[in-house]
């Protein structure tokens, strides 16, 4: 599995089939790289990206609870 | 074990079941000790009853003899009045010894273990009257006293009667005393399952409530979002209430609100990019 594979399947838990599209735009938006070429290293800056954006989508709550995760993978 | 609604709903039946075992086991518990009752009654006043009354068929026969006794003593001889009298006389009241002795030992409350003493003590001097009224007799002493002895044997006979018509007496009261007895645990046996019942009735009620209300909230609140979401509105907050089947539906429903709101974001935003693109 890789480290985009890991946290899709996380992204999927709180966003559901929208998770693919959602990742793919914090990673060209936050990190200005691809999905596919997401590194472990990146899933910090990654998750703080995914907290603010997640809150326009799912609670506060579950957008912090979604980082956290990303973040301790 | 995770608190799934069938989870919920065996316990649930599970409790059901158990309360009505232990009504069950009540009810069976309150018929044995009935029927222990029943047979404890007609056992221990039966018995007294029946020594009572032994007590006073020896007596009586006892009184037969020695009336006879005196009435041949001077006719047949003191040793031949004894032999066909005296001897047949004593053993009746050896046998009132026993059968009072008997009673005293089984009677069921030192009241009627008294009354039953009594006989005892009476048969005692029941017997010293007699042997008086033999030593009297055949000692060939003056008619007054020979009266006066039998006078006394009469009158320990007729307070050995008494005592044994109070032995008879308390035989039936032991009886009704056992009878109160049955009535008295029946009475508490019918409350106990009574009040049993009514617990198990307001814990099923309890629990029936309980289970509807974890079911229903839930399922009510998806309701009213799921509403929501068809009547276009995507700002609804979808709670998880519960770890359980409902829960997850939640969960899905959640999921399902957050893609629909994405891909419609992301489509106003196409919608908004593509004029000035051209397109």
């Amino acid at each position: 599995m890789s480290a985009y594979d890991s946290v899709l399947a996380v992204a999927k838990t709180y966003m559901g089939p929208a998770a693919e599209s959602f990742l793919s735009r914090q990673c060209q938006v936050g990190l200005k790289t691809e999905a596919a070429n997401l590194t472990k290293a990146q899933f910090k800056d990654l998750a703080a990206w995914v907290e603010v954006s997640a809150c326009r989508f799912i609670d506060r709550p579950k957008a912090e609870e979604m980082s956290k995760r990303i973040a301790a993978l | 074990m995770k608190p799934t609604i069938r989870n919920k709903l065996l316990a649930g039946f599970s409790g059901v079941l158990l309360l009505m075992a232990i009504v069950a086991a009540i009810g069976i518990y309150s018929v044995f000790s009935l029927r222990k009752s029943a047979q404890d009654a007609t056992r221990v006043g039966g018995q007294l009853n029946a020594v009572a009354l032994e007590i006073q068929v020896h007596n009586l026969e006892a009184q037969r003899r020695i009336v006879g006794y005196l009435a041949d003593v001077k006719k047949v001889g003191a040793k031949a009045a004894r032999d066909t009298y005296l001897d047949e006389a004593t053993f009746e009241i050896h046998e009132i010894e026993t059968l009072a002795d008997r009673a005293v030992k089984i009677a069921p409350d030192a009241e009627k273990r008294e009354k039953f003493q009594k006989i005892v003590t009476s048969v005692a001097v029941y017997e010293k009257a007699l042997n008086d009224v033999v030593a009297s007799v055949e000692s060939g002493k003056p008619e007054s006293e020979v009266t006066a002895a039998s006078d006394a044997y009469a009158k320990s006979a007729d307070q050995l009667h008494d005592n044994a018509e109070d032995g008879e007496a308390v035989g039936r009261d032991a009886a009704q005393t056992s009878q109160e007895d049955i009535v008295r645990t029946s009475q508490r046996a019918v409350w106990l399952s009574v009040g049993v019942s009514i617990l198990g009735l307001l814990l099923g009620m309890g629990m029936s409530f309980t289970l509807a209300r974890a079911i229903l909230n839930p399922v009510d609140h998806l309701k009213e979002v799921a509403e929501s979401v068809s009547m276009g509105n995507l700002d609804v907050s979808v709670k998880r209430y519960s770890e359980d089947e409902i829960g997850d539906l939640a969960d899905s429903f959640s999921r399902m609100v957050a893609a629909v709101k994405y891909f419609r974001l992301e489509m106003e935003m196409m919608e908004s990019e593509a004029p000035k693109q051209g397109l």
